[in-house]
């Protein structure tokens, strides 16, 4: 029985090294580490919204290499293939695709999105709104406005309205609200803390940061803990649904 | 010994009506295969054809800026009709090629024109170009991979006898040359 455990794992480890797609957590998977933790709690709020009220999957990857293959468009087909992104009779997929030795972005666009992301317009998304930003060397702000962009151009042509377009904006005013609500929580706790214990400062300070950790899953932590914090905390993300690809989209280097 | 006769017929019956499905079952199997190459044939054709669609917009963009390359414009339209006038898979495969070659020298001469180069309509030309060409690339797998299911299976025996009655023959691939992508990419 433990000599048939072992095998299986030793068959599943091998599966896993002779694939070499990365899988997917979430709608944003930052596997190069590029993103901030902000950033992606805003990606991710965004691409939910589009989902619930489009059924448009928007997805975003980033890795540090994408050896062995040769060319981004074929990274980004063997990406699209494995994670399926978009609904299965619409195929109304798209992910954006970094990687970061290359220094190659894509967007890879699925067949129902065709219509509104046509070659060209992918390529003018790439240029006007995430490359400026990267050659700054602000990549997580450029893939975020990005697939704000994506975001909002699927929703202006599927007309539908999104609340989180107030996040679009670069001052997001709904996350400072958050944070200053955390804040506020997070004090009131300290300084209860501080009356219990009765205490020396040192101990107090002891206590904010793993009241902190308890507070925050998810911040702080590894990459590990990030898709428990995202279907905690923007309602849950159910796994893309078998969106088909054609190669459709467009790419650069920066 | 009229059980015995019973049962022997019985067998008889077994196994002509076991033959007969596994007949049937491999027949459709193999239309089904051949079904597929036409439709993942279909779809090369069909981005093939909208390459061909975009090839007059790019060179009226390019000859703007640079009307005396009648060379490359003349080559350009060559691989177009003979593109155009292909029939079977090989002179598809042929006619791509020759396009490849003809758009990557006219892709060249954009280098030297800097305006061009900036031309908004042209990036986007580009963009729908090199699209296209992935989209290709994409379909291209695709195909060649149902016509290696299905060359196998008529190839394999026992179906082989199945795909000799219904005259099915082996499929050619889409190949081509390994020279590098037309579309050079846009680099800042």
């Amino acid at each position: 029985m433990r000599k048939l455990f072992f095998l299986l794992l030793i068959f599943f480890s091998l599966n896993a090294f002779a694939d070499d797609i990365p899988g997917y957590s979430s709608y944003v998977n930052d596997y190069a580490g590029v993103i901030t933790e902000k950033d992606k709690a805003s990606m991710e709020s965004v691409a939910k919204e589009v989902e619930d009220k489009t059924g448009a999957q928007i997805a975003v990857l980033t890795v540090k290499s994408m050896a062995p293959y040769a060319s981004i468009e074929d990274f980004g087909m063997a990406v699209a293939e494995k994670w399926k992104v978009g609904q299965k009779d619409k195929d109304t997929g798209i992910i954006i695709i970094l990687a970061m030795e290359e220094r190659k972005v894509r967007i890879e666009v699925g067949y129902g999105l065709e219509g509104i992301f046509n070659d060209a317009r992918a390529g003018r998304i790439l240029d006007n709104t995430i490359l400026p930003y990267f050659r700054g060397g602000d990549f997580s702000a450029g893939l975020r406005r990005g697939m704000f962009k994506i975001a909002d151009t699927i929703g202006t042509e599927m007309d539908v309205e999104l609340d989180e377009r107030a996040k679009m904006q670069d001052n997001s005013f709904t996350e400072s609200l958050c944070l200053l609500l955390f804040f506020i929580i997070f004090v009131s706790i300290f300084v209860l803390m501080i009356r219990r214990m009765n205490n020396a400062k040192r101990t107090g300070r002891r206590y904010y940061g793993s009241s902190f950790g308890a507070m925050y899953p998810g911040y702080g932590h590894g990459r590990g803990s990030f898709g428990g914090f995202s279907s905690r905390g923007c309602g849950g993300f159910g796994g893309f649904g078998g969106g088909g690809f054609g190669g459709g989209g467009a790419s650069r280097g920066f | 010994m009229k059980n015995k006769g019973l049962i022997t017929v019985l067998i008889i019956v077994a196994v002509i009506a076991a033959i007969f499905g596994w007949y049937m079952s491999t027949r459709n199997k193999l239309v089904t295969l051949d079904e597929q190459t036409s439709s993942t044939w279909a779809e090369i054709d069909n981005q093939l054809q909208r390459r061909s669609d975009l090839i007059p917009n790019l060179v009226n963009t390019v000859k703007g800026y640079a009307k005396h390359e009648s060379d490359v414009f003349n080559g350009v339209a060559e691989a177009r009709a003979k593109l155009a006038g292909a029939t079977t898979v090989e002179e598809a495969a042929e006619g791509y090629n020759q396009m490849q070659s003809a758009l990557g020298r006219l892709l060249a001469i954009a280098e030297n024109y800097p305006e061009l180069k900036s031309n908004t309509n042209f990036l986007a030309l580009q963009d729908e170009l090199a699209g296209t060409e992935n989209r290709i690339s994409v379909a291209r797998k695709r195909y060649n991979d149902s016509v290696r299911t299905f060359n196998t299976q008529i190839k394999m025996f026992p179906s082989s006898i199945v795909a000799g009655r219904l005259g099915f023959e082996k499929k050619s691939y889409f190949e081509i040359s390994d020279s590098a992508r037309a579309v050079p990419q846009v680099q800042f």
